[in-house]
C-alpha cells in the first residue's frame, strides 16, 4: 500500500507552447490536508486537474511530463477506480440532480442527518449550504482523495471551521484532501501542509496616472442609495427585516454576514431586481450590478470587444485603450473573457461599469477567488472610481476587504447591525 | 425582475430533475410511464383525453406540488399559448376553423406539458445514467448532461437576464435587440462552460456511470488496478 495519497514529481504542463506548470513537486501524505496557493494563473487548477486525471485524458492538447501517481496508480486509473473526487470552482457543477433530496437519496445519505433544507433546489442554496452538501455527497461516494478548487472562498468565516472540521473528520477516516485557496493566513490553522505555486504576481497601477477617462462629472446628489424600513420575504421566510441605511455619493458601504443571511437579496433590492414587500428604496443614478455568479457573464469574443460594446451602448467617447490600460487589461485585450481569471473578470466588470458611467456599482462577494495582488488591485480600482463620484455597495463575508473600502455593517437575522 | 428572468425562474422549477414530493421511483418505471402516456395522449380519442388530462393534473399536483404546477401553467401560457392563438387565427383566416380539432390539439399539448413536468420531477439522473449505461456509456453521459442542461440553461438564463436588465438597460427597439443579442451570446458561453465543468465533475464520479460494472467486478479497490510504472 502506498504511503502517499498523491505524488507529483517534476510535473510540467504546457498547452499550445505556453507553459503552465514547470517542474512542480507535491506530496500529499494519506490522511492529510494540503493547501495549494499561488497567484491567479499560477496553475493551481491545472495541477488539480492533472491529479484528478482530467488532464490530459479530456484535454489531449495539454502536454504533461513528469511523474504523477494517486494511491500508486495513474491518475486516470485512480479516477476510474472512484478514488478521486474533483470539485470545480462552481460547486453546483458537481451535482447531477437539481434537488437536494434527490442528490442525498442517491448518495445514500439520510435527509435527517444533514442540516440543509432538503426541499430546496441547488441554486436556491447559499454557498455555505451548497458546500456542506457537496462534502457530504463527495465523502459518502467512497472517494479517498478530494480535490477542491477554491472551496473556502464560498464559505463565510463563521462556517469555515465547521467545513474544515468535516474535512478533518474525512481525513481521520483515511481520506486526503488537496484544496486550492488564496487565503493562506486564514487556512494555515486548518491544514497540514502548504505548497505555494509561483506565478507572476502583479500590482494594479491605479487610475490616477493621467488615465482618468470618465465621461460625466459627478452629480451633486449627496445621498446615492437610501433604504428605509425595507422588508423582504422569500418563499414564506422573512429575509430582510426593516433594513434602513443611507450611502452617500463618492463613498462605499459594505454588508457582511454569514452565508444565506440575505446579503445578495439586499443587493438585488438596491439593483431593482427585487421589489421589497414594504419599505422605501431610493436610488439616485444608474446602477451597475456585478454578480457573484456567474463570475463571467460577458458576451463578446474579446475583452476589448466587450469594453467597446458597453462604450457604444452608453455613448462613452473616451479612448477604449485608455480604459483597458487603466484597468490593467491591455495584456489580455485579445483574450476571450471566459478565459480570464476571476480577478481579471472582476476588473473587466469594473471597466464596463466605468465606461457605462454608472453612478452606483453593486458588487456581490467582491473578494471571491481573488489572490492578494488582485484584492489590492480591486480596492485601488474601487477607491479611484469613488474619487470620481461612483458609489460602491458590496456584500460578502470578507470583513478585511469590506473595511478597506469604507463603512461596514453586519447583516444578522435579517437585521442590519452597524 | 425582467419578464424573461421571471419565466426562466419558473422554467428552472419545472425542469429541475428530481425536484418532487415523491422520491425513489425507479428510472425504468418513470421511462415506461413517459412512453406509455405520450403514446396514449397521441392516439386516444378525444372523449378519453379529458379523463387522462384530469389524472395527469392530479398526478402533477401530487408529485410536484402547487408551486411547480403553477410554474408549469405559466410556461404553457408564455411559450405554447401564443402558438395556439396564431393557429386559431390562421384557421379563421382561411375559413377552416374546427372547434373540436382545436380543443383536441390543445388538450394533447396541455397533457404533454403536464407529463413533462411530472417526469422531470420523478427522474433521478444517477439512476437513469446507470440504466442507460447498459445500452451505451456515451448515451448515459449525454443523456445525464442533457437532462441536467435543461435546468442549468434555465438558471443561467435567469441570472444573465437579471444582470443584463440592470447593466445594459438600453431604451428603444435597437437597444432591446442589442441587449437580447448580447444576452444570447453570453448564454451560449456560460452554458458551454457549465457543460464542460459538469462533464468534468461527471467524469470524476464513476459511481454514476460505472456503479453497476463496479459491483459486478467485485467492488472498488486497488485489486484490479494497474500500478504506475
Amino acid at each position: 500500500m502506498p504511503e502517499h495519497a498523491a505524488i507529483a514529481e517534476d510535473l510540467s504542463v504546457s498547452v499550445n507552447g505556453h507553459e503552465i506548470l514547470s517542474r512542480v513537486n507535491v506530496v500529499v501524505p494519506k490522511g492529510s490536508i494540503l493547501l495549494l496557493s499561488g497567484p491567479s494563473g499560477s496553475g493551481k487548477t491545472t495541477l488539480l486537474k492533472v491529479v484528478a486525471g482530467l488532464i490530459p485524458e479530456l484535454y489531449p492538447k495539454y502536454v504533461v511530463s513528469g511523474n504523477v501517481s494517486v494511491f500508486g496508480l495513474e491518475p486516470s486509473q485512480a479516477l476510474r477506480e472512484g478514488l478521486v473526487a474533483y470539485v470545480p470552482q462552481d460547486p453546483s457543477s458537481y451535482f447531477l440532480n437539481a434537488s437536494v433530496a434527490a442528490e442525498l437519496l442517491y448518495a445514500g445519505v439520510s435527509t435527517a442527518s444533514v442540516d440543509i433544507p432538503v426541499n430546496k433546489l441547488m441554486h436556491e442554496l447559499s454557498d455555505g449550504q451548497l458546500y456542506r452538501l457537496l462534502l457530504t455527497v463527495a465523502t459518502s461516494s467512497g472517494a479517498k482523495l478530494l480535490l477542491l478548487d477554491e472551496p473556502t472562498s464560498h464559505i463565510d468565516p463563521w462556517t469555515l471551521p465547521q467545513v474544515m472540521g468535516m474535512l478533518r473528520e474525512f481525513c481521520t477516516r483515511g481520506g486526503s484532501v488537496i484544496l486550492v485557496d488564496h487565503r493562506v493566513e486564514v487556512m494555515r490553522d486548518f491544514v497540514d501542509a502548504h505548497v505555494a505555486l509561483k506565478g507572476k504576481e502583479w500590482r494594479f497601477p491605479g487610475l490616477g496616472s493621467g488615465k482618468s477617462v470618465r465621461r460625466d462629472p459627478p452629480s451633486d446628489v449627496c445621498v446615492a442609495v437610501s433604504l428605509h424600513d425595507v422588508w423582504v420575504s422569500l418563499a414564506g421566510f422573512s429575509i430582510l427585516k426593516g433594513i434602513t441605511f443611507e450611502v452617500g455619493r463618492d463613498s462605499a458601504f459594505s454588508v457582511v454576514g454569514r452565508n444565506g443571511v440575505g446579503k445578495t437579496t439586499l443587493l438585488r433590492v438596491v439593483s431593482g431586481l427585487l421589489r421589497p414587500d414594504r419599505g422605501v428604496v431610493r436610488v439616485s443614478g444608474r446602477v451597475f450590478y456585478v454578480p457573484q455568479v456567474p463570475v463571467r457573464w460577458f458576451s463578446s469574443d474579446t475583452v476589448e470587444g466587450e469594453v467597446e460594446l458597453f462604450a457604444r451602448v452608453w455613448g462613452f467617447r473616451g479612448p477604449v485603450d485608455d480604459v483597458l490600460e487603466a484597468f490593467h487589461l491591455e495584456g489580455v485585450r485579445d483574450r476571450h473573457p471566459f478565459t480570464l481569471s476571476v480577478g481579471e473578470s472582476r476588473r473587466l466588470a469594473l471597466a464596463l461599469a466605468y465606461v457605462s458611467s454608472a453612478d452606483i456599482v453593486v458588487l456581490d462577494e467582491p473578494g471571491l477567488g481573488l489572490d492578494p495582488g488582485a484584492r489590492e488591485s480591486l480596492v485601488d480600482c474601487l477607491s479611484v472610481m469613488m474619487d470620481e463620484g461612483t458609489t460602491v455597495l458590496t456584500a460578502g463575508h470578507d470583513l478585511a476587504l469590506a473595511k478597506s473600502l469604507g463603512d461596514v455593517c453586519l447583516l444578522e437575522g435579517g437585521v442590519l447591525r452597524c | 425582475m425582467s419578464l424573461l428572468a421571471r419565466l426562466m425562474r419558473a422554467s428552472s422549477l419545472v425542469v429541475a430533475p428530481g425536484y418532487s414530493r415523491v422520491r425513489g421511483v425507479p428510472a425504468y418505471v418513470t421511462l415506461s410511464f413517459l412512453v406509455v402516456t405520450s403514446v396514449a395522449l397521441m392516439v386516444l380519442p378525444p372523449w378519453l383525453l379529458v379523463p387522462l388530462l384530469s389524472v395527469l393534473c392530479v398526478l402533477a399536483l401530487w408529485v410536484r406540488g402547487f408551486r411547480v404546477l403553477a410554474a408549469t401553467v405559466l410556461l404553457f401560457i408564455a411559450f405554447v399559448a401564443p402558438f395556439i392563438a396564431l393557429s386559431v387565427g390562421a384557421q379563421l383566416i382561411v375559413g377552416s376553423f374546427s372547434l373540436t380539432t382545436t380543443l383536441t390539439g390543445v388538450t394533447r399539448m396541455v397533457g404533454l406539458t403536464l407529463l413533462g413536468s411530472v417526469v422531470f420531477g420523478l427522474i433521478n439522473i444517477h439512476e437513469l445514467a446507470l440504466l442507460l449505461r447498459r445500452v451505451s456509456p456515451d448515451l448515459a453521459v449525454s443523456t445525464a448532461l442533457a437532462i441536467k442542461f435543461f435546468y442549468l440553461a434555465s438558471v443561467n438564463l435567469s441570472r444573465l437576464a437579471e444582470v443584463y436588465s440592470v447593466n445594459l438597460r438600453a431604451e428603444g427597439f435597437v437597444g432591446r435587440v442589442r441587449r437580447l443579442t448580447a444576452l444570447s451570446r453570453a448564454l451560449t458561453y456560460v452554458c458551454t462552460v457549465s457543460a464542460l465543468e459538469s462533464m468534468e465533475a461527471l467524469y470524476t464520479r464513476p459511481n454514476v456511470l460505472l456503479g453497476g460494472v463496479r459491483d459486478e467486478e467485485g467492488g472498488r479497490g486497488e485489486g484490479g488496478a494497474r500500478p504506475t510504472a
